[in-house]
């Protein structure tokens, strides 16, 4: 009886008064809340504030920007002039000054085709494939040559960010049907040999460090031929590129098959699919949607260690910016260049991460 | 078709070997015509006398504790549970080996790689490199990867946003660039050894590495070792004392203060009786460079820094999302039956979230291994810059890319082999 009138009494009183969260508030409550994390807010403090104003007062304040390096002399900020100086080769590599257009132009079709494929509408119709089917040969032409009265620009000429993205979009777009063979393989137990093959392929690339698939494709690949064929320097990075993702994607694509119910294997098999039906109709969509913002993380990972094809002689983005400082009027503004060439990598792989990151939250509600 | 093209493949391989000139096989491992400079050396225990000793004592205690173990399954008992089962095992696996090494220490003979030597060698030699910047890097990020992964999780606001800021630009950046970053832009630069930079005498750096006092052993150091492992063992039986107590009795007997009593006490009496187990000489400047100092090369400091902050934000994102990864019921209802936040941190969260954390933290390890041979880029004699410079003398192409894969695969199986036992030890047993 005592308690249901104390019940009737709470519910009665007025509800608790909001907090108002003035900035002063909110302090005392997230930085000053214990001696602690008044000492640590104050470490914090310091930190943050001697890295961005330092970061400011050199990168900013006492930089020069221009694209000679006469008026960097005995200055005390950052000279960007080299950036200035060399953002064609940042972009294209050695391309030939008078063709470098053909590689902006390839670059703007790209960048329209992505974001004309993020539109609802286009995404939704049938001729997408086809249409970037088109566009990647259209701009393999168009930064090749040697068609339609373009001059021919041979492989060694390419580099910058062209073959950053190029080696990786081009290494993820093979080797992702490939690994997702490649794991089909492994997980079927009705073709031993060709499970062993998928397994030794998979463990063997995965657990060799990528710097040595490039030096393999380079130096090996080449005794695997009849002597006397030539293979392009580009080509052997590339398919290093394309083992690598492969083998990565085929682990990937365990963990997505996994994830897929016997139910639904059960009942593919019992309205009277076969293998490669029941793996292309039912399993596969299903999995590869999980497996999608994985994808999305690989392809950044891919963008960072395309960076070691310079070890093998190529020129991308980060052997370009080897490429400015060696030029003796650049001499000594290595970390400009890397400043540089650094932000454009961050940019990148940081905008591509949020995306996966909005692609996982969005999956996650559809499977619930 | 498959055994078609790899067949077709070696002998092409094999066809073109011939044309050059080249013997295929591994007997060119032991010639003596290896005649280049190898920029950082280490010395190897050859396995003869004291060394050899050591080792069939390890592996003879390695296979008579995985024969405990059998024992200990097939009578329904974990050997970690029976304590007179542990004692026989960490007998076999420390104190056995670690007395072994004692008395025959003496004897062990070591080799260093000096020109002319052969190819073999130059490969240990890297290979010991490699282990020796990756034994350094996978510790010092996992500890960089703790401390900014707690960060990322407090509850002080400027604190977060600052761990959160590292985290994003260490993963985002290619560990390449960061490498070029320290090694051209940052260590290159210093200054040359006559206007080195100072931190008293503790750190020197100029434009020939960084240099720090060099620990030299003295009298008293095995006493120290053996004191230090004394009260590491009390420590271990008594807090699985505690915890089969606690278990027993659901009571919760002082832990942290015993430990620290007597993971201190033994060695500071050892220091007094015996004296300082170290002592540190500090590099001095005679002539036109230092001497005396542990130096680092650029090259070895600019790997070591890259390695540890690349991989220190990769394992700070690890740690928070495993912590995070805990259902805020289980802080809550830990807190409402009365541990304090400290108590909730190390009986509650810490146990779950460590199984989730260490699958990622395996795969994290093996990568950084992996990734130490991007000191070839810089000039750090590693396993595979050596083997690229053996390759180009000697033309062995297959033998030794063969050799390097071999080695990378022995490793990433046998980590992933411990961090498998690991994480089937602190799965949750159904």
């Amino acid at each position: 009886m005592r308690a249901a009138v104390e019940m009737a009494q709470v519910g009665r009183r007025p509800p608790p008064a909001r907090i108002r969260w003035g900035p002063v508030r909110w302090m005392a409550a997230n930085l000053f809340n214990s001696w602690l994390n008044v000492l640590l807010t104050l470490l914090a403090a310091w930190i943050a504030w001697k890295t961005l104003s330092g970061l400011f007062m050199w990168g900013i304040w006492n930089a020069v920007f221009g694209t000679t390096p006469e008026p960097c002399r005995g200055i005390s900020g950052a000279c960007w002039s080299v950036v200035g100086d060399y953002w064609r080769v940042f972009l294209s590599g050695r391309y030939p000054e008078e063709e470098r257009w053909r590689v902006y132009t390839a670059f703007l079709m790209i960048l329209i085709m992505l974001t004309t494929s993020a539109v609802g509408t286009v995404r939704r119709t049938r001729w997408l494939p086809a249409l970037w089917l088109m566009t990647v040969a259209l701009v393999f032409t168009l930064v090749r040559g040697g068609v339609f009265g373009l001059r021919g620009v041979s492989t060694q000429y390419w580099g910058g960010l062209l073959i950053t993205f190029g080696l990786s979009s081009v290494g993820l777009a093979v080797g992702m049907p490939v690994g997702v063979l490649l794991a089909l393989g492994r997980t079927s137990n009705r073709m031993p040999v060709i499970k062993t093959v998928c397994v030794g392929f998979i463990e063997l690339v995965r657990s060799v460090p990528f710097i040595m698939l490039l030096i393999m494709s380079s130096i090996m690949l080449p005794m695997f031929f009849p002597r006397g064929w030539d293979m392009d320097h580009l080509l052997r990075a590339q398919i290093a590129t394309i083992m690598s993702a492969a083998a990565n994607s085929a682990e990937i694509t365990r963990g997505g098959l996994a994830a897929i119910g016997r139910g639904q294997l059960e009942a593919a098999k019992a309205i009277g699919l076969n293998y490669w039906k029941m793996m292309g109709l039912v399993v596969l969509p299903q999995a590869l949607r999980h497996m999608l913002p994985v994808f999305v993380s690989m392809f950044i990972i891919f963008v960072k260690d395309t960076s070691l094809v310079v070890v093998v002689g190529l020129f991308d983005l980060l052997g370009a910016a080897r490429l400015a400082v060696g030029n003796p009027k650049w001499m000594g503004k290595d970390i400009e260049s890397f400043v540089f060439v650094g932000l454009v990598y961050f940019t990148i792989c940081f905008a591509v991460s949020r995306m996966s990151r909005r692609l996982e939250a969005k999956y996650r509600v559809a499977a619930h | 078709m498959v055994g078609w093209t790899l067949y077709s493949m070696f002998s092409n391989a094999l066809a073109n070997l011939r044309a050059r000139g080249i013997k295929a096989g591994f007997s060119f491992l032991h010639d003596t015509d290896s005649l280049f400079v190898i920029s950082e050396t280490t010395r190897i225990p050859v396995p003869e006398g004291g060394f050899l000793y050591f080792l069939i004592v390890l592996s003879g205690g390695a296979a008579g504790t995985w024969l405990l173990s059998r024992y200990a399954r097939r009578h329904r008992k974990r050997l970690a549970d029976d304590n007179v089962l542990v004692t026989v095992a960490i007998g076999l696996l420390v104190i056995a080996p670690g007395l072994v090494l004692y008395v025959t220490g003496h004897t062990i003979r070591t080799v260093e790689y000096a020109v002319p030597s052969t190819y073999g060698m130059g490969l240990l030699t890297g290979l010991m490199n490699t282990i020796r910047l990756a034994a350094i890097s996978v510790a010092l990020g996992t500890l960089v990867g703790m401390v900014i992964g707690i960060a990322r999780l407090s509850s002080n606001w400027l604190v977060r946003t600052l761990a959160g800021a590292f985290i994003e630009v260490t993963r985002n950046i290619p560990l390449l660039l960061q490498v070029f970053f320290w090694y051209f832009a940052v260590l290159r630069t210093l200054p040359p050894v006559r206007n080195s930079l100072h931190l008293g005498n503790l750190l020197i750096l100029n434009n020939r590495g960084a240099i720090l006092p060099h620990p030299v052993a003295e009298p008293g150091l095995a006493v120290f070792l053996a004191s230090v492992v004394l009260g590491a063992t009390v420590v271990f039986y008594y807090s699985r004392y505690v915890k089969l107590h606690r278990d027993r009795t659901g009571k919760a007997l002082p832990l942290f203060w015993p430990s620290v009593g007597s993971l201190t006490v033994p060695p500071a009496l050892a220091t007094l009786w015996l004296g300082m187990p170290l002592s540190f000489t500090l590099a001095e400047l005679k002539g036109f460079n230092y001497f005396g100092g542990l130096t680092l090369s650029p090259e070895f400091t600019a790997m070591l820094v890259s390695l540890t902050l690349y991989s220190g934000g990769f394992i700070a994102e690890i740690v928070r999302s495993g912590i995070q990864a805990i259902p805020r019921g289980q802080t809550e209802a830990a807190l409402s039956i009365g541990l304090t936040r400290g108590r909730v941190l190390q009986l509650v969260i810490l146990p779950q979230a460590r199984r989730i954390i260490i699958p990622p933290l395996t795969a994290n390890w093996l990568g950084t291994i992996k990734d130490t041979s991007l000191g070839v880029a810089v000039g750090y004699p590693e396993l595979v810059a050596i083997g690229g410079t053996i390759l180009d003398v000697s033309g062995h192409a297959m033998e030794i890319i063969g050799l390097t894969m071999f080695f990378y695969m022995l490793t990433t199986l046998l980590v992933s082999l411990f961090m498998n036992w690991y994480n089937a030890k602190v799965q949750l047993r159904t």
